[in-house]
């Protein structure tokens, strides 16, 4: 049974009476109005409980006929024979003449109708509502409120569902400042963290080259190159990469290192600052120094060095 | 062949300059990013659209000196290795603001353990008390016991620094130069 809720002024004055039909039952209730503006107007409401849950609908008396003011319908009963049939319960038999009952019967149908109408409008209507709040969260964020805009996005951000759809925003959302998002991402706190986790599960790195992910990953924001961020972005992206890729790597541990020498490499070849070059030893000397490096097979080392060599634009 | 003879040439015009590696440690937003921009262009720069660690030449009287900013966790320090080898200094950039002891810890730790390489054992350390323009930072005394620098045993010399505004870089880098043993 669902509840109906009536506005704070209005107070059930003496116990409802009931109706037991074929189709479900109706309760009139007795409603004064406690509103210090108006004197205690009785009003009769009837509220009309279908069978197994289906609904209900919810009538005003006034001048003798009953007017449709609100209906919950569960969607299978949508069908429009099943409704008409349902909306004859509302009458009351005893007191009117059958001509009188068919037409009211055929207004109800008619309101109940329009209100099905207006769902689908409404429908429509909250689309339009996500759609203005996303273009306002993606302004609050672009001008760096990063709180206010997720707040506004997804209310109070506890839940792990809230985390999921924030990612979600930020990797599907276009207009996006990418230093914006660099600025989130290299944040040290705990909350930045756990959403750049999420984040990283939305890519596809399943049996890609790891120079190819890592530039995927990193193309999606701009942030500064300080040690620690860098280290912590490639961190979360060498354990993601490895838990979508398990069987081509040793350890999650090994591809952190792994991704740590190619972001080396890749500032060899893209910093004019540096004129010597990183050669291929020294790039496998450098791994293989480390202890989960030493797990890396040197063919690997050899194959990704002639690639991210050969590859000349990074973002 | 051709890599000699450029180099031929390239030791004919640049027959004074000098050149040196320093390695640049501290947490992350003690301002090292800004320090580094500071030096290279007199202009703070905020984000770059390059994957790549900072590394930064930096001109400084007859000097060259390539600046690099490496760090990460324990297990890749090795990485980093061949770097000081020639490494001729270090450069520590601090938040003078900063008083969270654990972070001090951290920052000590790190600084120890570059500080006991082979190769760096005679590099000066610079110290750049970044951020002294807040109010409440700590001095120069206080730096020295929080890191507990006098069992440091590399030279070592602080100066009050604000790298936004470029107060007191240069100042740091002269003794920084002066004090690097330069064959």
């Amino acid at each position: 049974m669902s509840k109906i809720f009536f506005n704070k002024n209005y107070q059930i004055s003496t116990k409802p009476h009931v109706e037991k039909n074929e189709n479900g039952t109706s309760y009139f209730v007795p409603l004064t109005n406690k509103s210090p503006k108006q004197k205690g107007n009785k009003k009769t409401y009837v509220v009309v409980h279908y069978l197994n849950n289906a609904g209900w609908d919810l009538f005003v008396k006034k001048h003798g006929k009953h007017l449709l003011i609100r209906t919950k319908r569960e969607e299978r009963i949508k069908n429009k024979s099943d409704y008409s049939t349902e909306t004859k319960i509302v009458t009351e038999p005893k007191l009117k003449k059958e001509t009188e009952t068919r037409k009211e019967d055929q207004r109800i149908y008619n309101d109940s109708n329009q209100c099905l109408n207006n769902k689908s409008i409404k429908i429509n209507q909250t689309h339009k509502k996500k759609e203005s709040i996303r273009k306002r969260s993606i302004i609050l964020f672009n001008n760096g409120h990063h709180e206010k805009a997720f707040s506004l996005l997804e209310g109070s951000v506890t839940n792990r569902s809230s985390y999921k759809a924030i990612a979600k925003f930020l990797f599907n959302a276009k207009n996006l400042k990418l230093s914006q998002k660099g600025k989130f991402f290299s944040s040290r706190q705990k909350f930045s963290q756990t959403v750049l986790k999420y984040y990283l599960k939305c890519f596809n790195f399943y049996q890609k080259n790891i120079e190819i992910a890592l530039v995927d990953f990193f193309s999606t924001f701009a942030c500064t190159n300080e040690s620690q961020v860098l280290d912590r972005l490639s961190q979360g992206f060498a354990n993601e990469f490895y838990t979508q890729n398990e069987k081509l790597y040793p350890s999650s541990d090994s591809v952190y290192v792994l991704v740590m020498s190619i972001i080396l490499l890749i500032t060899y070849i893209t910093n004019s600052a540096i004129r010597i070059q990183l050669s291929k030893k020294q790039f496998i000397k450098n791994i293989h120094y480390t202890e989960d490096g030493k797990l890396l097979p040197k063919k690997l080392l050899k194959r990704v060095y002639n690639r991210v060599k050969k590859k000349k634009t990074f973002l | 062949m051709g890599k000699s003879i450029s180099k031929a040439i390239g030791g004919l015009f640049s027959s004074k300059q000098e050149e040196a590696r320093i390695v640049m440690i501290g947490l992350d937003s003690a301002g090292k990013t800004t320090v580094l921009y500071r030096l290279k262009l007199g202009e703070v720069v905020m984000t770059t659209p390059t994957i790549g660690f900072n590394v930064e030449s930096v001109q400084y009287k007859n000097v060259n000196l390539a600046v690099w900013d490496l760090g990460g966790q324990e297990m890749v320090r090795p990485l980093w290795k061949h770097y000081y080898k020639h490494c001729k200094g270090i450069i520590l950039v601090i938040d003078a603001s900063d008083r969270n002891e654990q972070r001090h810890q951290e920052i000590r730790d790190e600084l120890f353990r570059l500080a006991g390489e082979k190769d760096v054992k005679n590099a000066p350390v610079l110290i750049l008390n970044n951020k002294k323009d807040v109010k409440g930072s700590m001095s120069t005394s206080e730096v020295t016991e929080a890191l507990d620098l006098y069992e440091l045993q590399n030279e070592y010399y602080i100066q009050n620094t604000c790298a936004t505004m470029g107060t007191g870089l240069f100042d740091g880098m002269e003794w920084l130069v002066d004090s690097m043993n330069l064959k």
